[in-house]
């Protein structure tokens, strides 16, 4: 492998004096479809074009020939976030501020087309395989789709939540993946654009600090490379690795230190072995990622390490990456506004396929590509002829004086003059042959005849007419170099005995999965087990209703809102990506029913005397709650585990985690069970303690795998049940959004989805989000002891929540801060009490004092010495401590003995 | 930024008598289809100091041009001997090729045209009377190129929605 740094390659800053030159941030590299030529996109608001020879080879580089700048558009105002060449290079997208340019390169000359359609900024564009669309993403949050030939916008897509930052089209054609900030991955499906799939799980902690998030499809269809997701919350930053129509990501691509800002795969298949043939079982890819650790990394996917890891390549993150066609070269560029090269040998490479392996194994996906309108077509650049040479360009400039080559094989349309003056005659020139229709093909360049018209001869709306004129000299040549066009073929396909029939052999076996080679076992046989998943349409059938008032317990009878009848409700299996759902039929023929679907596959399925409200799914159970009030727990497996339950009422919530199962019935029944224990873990209590209004309601019901509940009233206050207790106890309430120092949702830590955020605090934020209208009440006068008593007694209840909730993490933070605040006020009283209650009875047993030495799961004594060693460093609280840490070493040493 | 580039001016007859046609071929790039038609003019400058004597020998409209590399075949007039002063009949005239689009000149190509005798004794010693029959033309190909900055606002129209503020109409 051969590692290059242009130095010549950058854009300046052309404001800063000449002598102190300043890189501005390259935001976007593109290899010319012939690789040629690349385009980068810069601060500076300028398109650049460079020649790839003087990067490649070192005596070009000192030369001068091939010129190193070929070109600079500077149409732009705004920094160009991504340039795009078309499969066909006759086309270059890029994406600015306000909307997408093309620019038609000939020769280097451009014209621009302008659209004027996101706003914002555009951050990214990609042309379909065989460019019959282009799409744009921008940071209007919209994901644009063009027709490839005409131009016209065809389709706006908005189902995106936040600035979109990436976008690729699958090989087949059949979907197009966008990812954005809203952390996710959506896939549309490119026959009606609607929405595939959408793909979350591996994006829920990731950073919403980068540039881009561009990912990339694998050539062999069956991979998405999603950039910028992390693992372990937040706290491992990868790659994750999409499968085709699961749609799940079981991959990861791990070792980057910091946030992976762009993928990009080799656009060839390769073997794992390349003796053997072309099966499934036997493609990976290679892909290269660069991340914001200023790193960039290649990985075959064969292999679970990556091929090469190049640290310190670049000062600052990296912005974007691409392959040459020929799969040999890697660009990539950074913000640093450096531009790097890996250049390898093909054997260093393993398992490299020529393109027409792909094109020949994509045909198994039988997609067949919308038809393009009438009258265009494309031809791809790679079958064209390389730009002209340096040697034919200068003798151009000498023989004509316009510095072109005015032979130099092209077709040449010629046009017809017609007599001027200012009459204009009705003349039409008969310049272009009408070029065969071609579908798009999947850039084979062995499936393209060599035909097709020429580079200069870019296809546009069909000519036709007549010319007549006095003394206009109408012919219709084509000015054809000899042979240019016809060696280029085997060029790029060099071994030509690829063993076609192995493929296609391979790809009448299996089905789409190829890095995950494990063949499917062969599955036990279960309920509805061979039926295929049916998109079931969601709607309403029976409107949700809060009006079912029931005389129950003859003193308050609540009325909550029951969910409405939907023909489908589904919930995921927690810790999977399987499926529990609920199906109910919109005739009166068929049964409601209940199923659990892995992927596309029904595991088992139940029917139900009655239509289904809600399901939940937690690891250990399925529940289904109907609408006579009766409720059926299931198995994963689809045994019931408990007998069906009858609440007499239609629920109105249901929750489950781990082995408990909590369900709010439409009366305001809070019930709540140990499905493995088969027991209740408190008796069915009512809600109306904490709904004393009827303007107040329920907006939320969870429960915590210690079976504790937590309650989201609509009146800012977050309850449980304590059954110690026998009450409802507050969690947290907007109250303590009033004044207190510790009021989380006041930082931004809702955005900051590396903090590992605890139950307790996802409660604070559930309610914060009205807290704007109170947001005024901070600037009221209040006492002068408010904020302390405020903090003081929210990370108090922040304890206690913590502890009924059992959230170690959530306990000892608070327990910290409540140890600060005590130690920097020095409020000796408040600090011995909270050592005594850490350290317990000391010279008897603790059981017998009621006494628990845990909290949380936590061991007070443990926690006890962190907070005496705050206090140590208090001033006030020092003596205090001293004397403590004494107790706790003799005490420990006590037991000891004993 | 130019839509249309010329790329090369072939004289296809050169060196010829004075008074036949000048025939020619234009080609040039043209980088987004043009909807309107280019005006190429062909002028003939005999006297450099007077515009008034300026000739135009013809003027022909190409259109619509597709995007690609077009060429096309011109013919002009020679010019008429009688609106030339006498005494620059000989020796050095210019000859002046321009193209226009939408009524703007964008580009505009010089040639150097020598006038002199077909024959050495009528150039050692020219008649009284200028023998128009007798002469001949030689154009030097090296022009002289010079180009204009016009609006050309057209590649943008395929766009539905098009501001006018980007910065094609260069």
């Amino acid at each position: 492998m051969r590692f290059t740094k242009p130095a010549w390659v950058a854009h300046k800053d052309s404001t800063a004096k000449s002598d102190s030159y300043k890189r501005l941030c390259i935001f976007s590299v593109h290899v010319h479809p012939d690789g040629s030529r690349i385009a980068t996109g810069g601060l500076d608001a300028k398109i650049r074009i460079w020649s790839t020879k003087p990067i490649l080879n070192p005596a070009s580089e000192a030369s001068n020939k091939p010129p190193k700048a070929l070109s600079t558009l500077t149409m732009h105002t705004g920094p160009v976030l991504t340039v795009r060449w078309a499969n066909s290079g006759k086309w270059l997208a890029s994406g600015i501020s306000g909307g997408i340019c093309l620019s038609a390169a000939i020769n280097g000359h451009v014209s621009f087309f302008f659209a004027d359609s996101h706003s914002p900024d555009v951050t990214d564009v990609a042309w379909s395989p065989g460019d019959r669309y282009l799409a744009s993403v921008g940071l209007d949050s919209k994901v644009i789709i063009w027709c490839g030939y005409t131009h016209e916008r065809l389709r706006k897509l908005d189902q995106h939540q936040g600035f979109v930052k990436g976008v690729c089209w699958d090989p087949v054609g059949e979907y197009l993946a966008t990812q954005s900030d809203d952390r996710s991955v959506k896939i549309w499906n490119t026959t009606d654009w609607s929405l595939e799939a959408e793909v979350t799980k591996p994006f829920e902690d990731s950073p919403g600090s980068t540039f881009f998030r561009r990912l990339s499809w694998s050539p062999d269809g069956a991979h998405i490379t999603a950039s910028n997701a992390t693992n372990n919350k937040g706290f491992v930053f990868i790659a994750s690795v999409i499968t085709r129509n699961t749609w799940t990501s079981e991959i990861s691509l791990v070792g980057h230190e910091n946030t992976v800002e762009v993928a990009s795969y080799n656009p060839h298949i390769f073997l794992r072995n390349p003796q053997l043939p072309v099966l499934t079982s036997n493609i990976c890819s290679v892909v290269a990622l660069g991340a914001d650790d200023r790193s960039v990394s290649i990985w075959q996917t064969k292999s679970a390490r990556p091929l090469i890891v190049a640290k310190e390549v670049f000062e600052r993150q990296i912005m974007d990456l691409n392959w040459s066609w020929d799969g040999l070269t890697l660009y990539a560029v950074s913000s640093d506004g450096t531009l790097a090269v890996f250049n390898f040998d093909p054997d260093e490479l393993e398992g490299l396929c020529p393109h027409s392996v792909q094109g020949t194994y994509l045909k198994k996906f039988g997609f067949t590509p919308a038809p393009i309108p009438e009258g265009f077509s494309h031809v791809s650049a790679r079958q064209l002829t390389p730009p002209p040479s340096p040697k034919s360009q200068s003798q151009g400039m000498d023989q004509t004086g316009f510095g072109h080559d005015a032979g130099g094989g092209e077709r040449v349309n010629v046009l017809v003059a017609k007599r001027g003056g200012k009459k204009r005659a009705t003349l039409t020139n008969v310049a272009m042959p009408l070029a065969p229709p071609m579908m798009p093909s999947q850039s084979q360049p062995r499936s393209v005849s060599s035909s097709g018209p020429i580079p200069g001869a870019l296809a546009g709306p069909a000519l036709t007419g007549v010319s007549i004129s006095k003394r206009a000299q109408l012919s219709q040549q084509q000015e054809r170099a000899p042979s240019v066009f016809d060696v280029d073929a085997d060029t790029w396909s060099p071994s030509t005995d690829v063993r076609i029939d192995a493929v296609e052999e391979g790809s009448r076996k299996r089905k789409a999965v190829a890095v995950v080679e494990v063949e499917e076992p062969k599955r036990a046989r279960t309920l509805g087990g061979e039926r295929k998943r049916v998109a079931i349409p969601m709607k309403e059938l029976v409107p949700g209703s809060g009006a079912v008032r029931a005389p129950f317990g003859g003193g308050a009878s609540l009325n909550l809102p029951i969910p409405a009848v939907m023909t489908r409700v589904s919930a995921q299996v927690e810790g999977s990506d399987d499926v529990f759902e609920a199906v109910n039929p919109d005739n009166d023929e068929d049964a409601p029913e209940v199923s659990y679907m892995s992927g596309k596959h029904t595991q088992w399925l139940d029917y139900l005397p009655c239509p289904a409200l809600a399901v939940c799914a937690s690891s250990r159970f399925c529940a289904v709650g109907m609408r006579d009030g009766s409720v059926i727990v299931y198995s994963h497996t689809g045994r019931r585990l408990m007998p069906s339950l009858s609440l007499g009422a239609p629920c109105s919530f249901i929750d489950g985690r781990g082995s408990m199962l909590l369900i709010v019935s439409s009366i305001g029944q809070l019930y709540s069970w140990d499905v493995k224990k088969q027991s209740a873990v408190f008796p069915p209590v009512s809600l109306s303690p904490i709904l004393p209004s009827p303007n107040y309601t329920v907006t939320s019901a969870k429960i915590q795998p210690n079976g504790a509940a937590i309650l989201t009233c609509s009146s800012g206050v977050v309850y449980s049940y304590d059954a110690a207790l026998l009450s409802f106890v507050k969690l947290t309430e907007r109250w303590w959004s009033e004044g207190s120092d510790v009021w989380q949702a006041r930082q931004r830590s809702a955005t900051n989805p590396t903090a590992n955020r605890g139950v307790l605090s996802v409660a604070e934020g559930s309610i914060a989000g009205s807290l704007d209208s109170s947001a005024t009440g901070a600037n009221k006068k209040r006492p002068q002891w408010w904020n302390m008593a405020m903090t003081l007694g929210h990370l108090e209840t922040r304890m206690h929540s913590a502890r009924l909730l059992e959230s170690p993490t959530e306990y000892k933070q608070a327990l910290s801060q409540y140890t600060k605040k005590l130690a920097d006020e020095g409020y000796k009283a408040k600090a011995e009490e909270l050592i005594r209650e850490l350290m317990g009875p000391l010279y008897s047993r603790s059981s017998e004092q009621g006494w628990s030495p845990t909290v949380a799961g936590l061991v007070k004594r443990e926690l006890l010495k962190d907070v005496l060693s705050a206090f140590a460093r208090s001033k006030t609280l020092g003596k205090l401590a001293q004397d403590w840490q004494d107790v706790v070493r003799r005490a420990i040493s006590e037991e000891g003995d004993r | 930024m130019s839509i249309v580039t010329i790329r090369n001016v072939e004289f296809i007859n050169n060196p010829a008598k004075f008074s036949d046609v000048y025939r020619f071929r234009v080609t040039f790039d043209c980088i987004a289809s043009l909807p309107e038609d280019l005006e190429w003019k062909l002028i003939y400058v005999s006297s450099p100091g007077n515009e008034e004597l300026d000739q135009e020998l013809d003027d022909c409209l190409v259109g619509p041009v597709p995007s690609g590399v077009n060429s096309f075949e011109f013919e002009g007039s020679p010019p008429d001997p009688s609106k030339i002063p006498p005494e620059d009949v000989l020796g050095v005239a210019a000859l002046i090729l321009t193209g226009s689009y939408k009524d703007q000149e964008f580009v505009r190509v010089g040639y150097y045209q020598n006038t002199e005798y077909d024959n050495e004794e009528m150039k050692e010693t020219p008649p009284a009377n200028i023998m128009f029959d007798r002469l001949a033309r030689d154009i030097s190909t090296k022009p002289r190129v010079t180009r204009f900055q016009i609006k050309w606002c057209v590649s943008i129209c395929i766009f539905p929605a098009v501001t006018d503020t980007i910065l094609i109409c260069l």
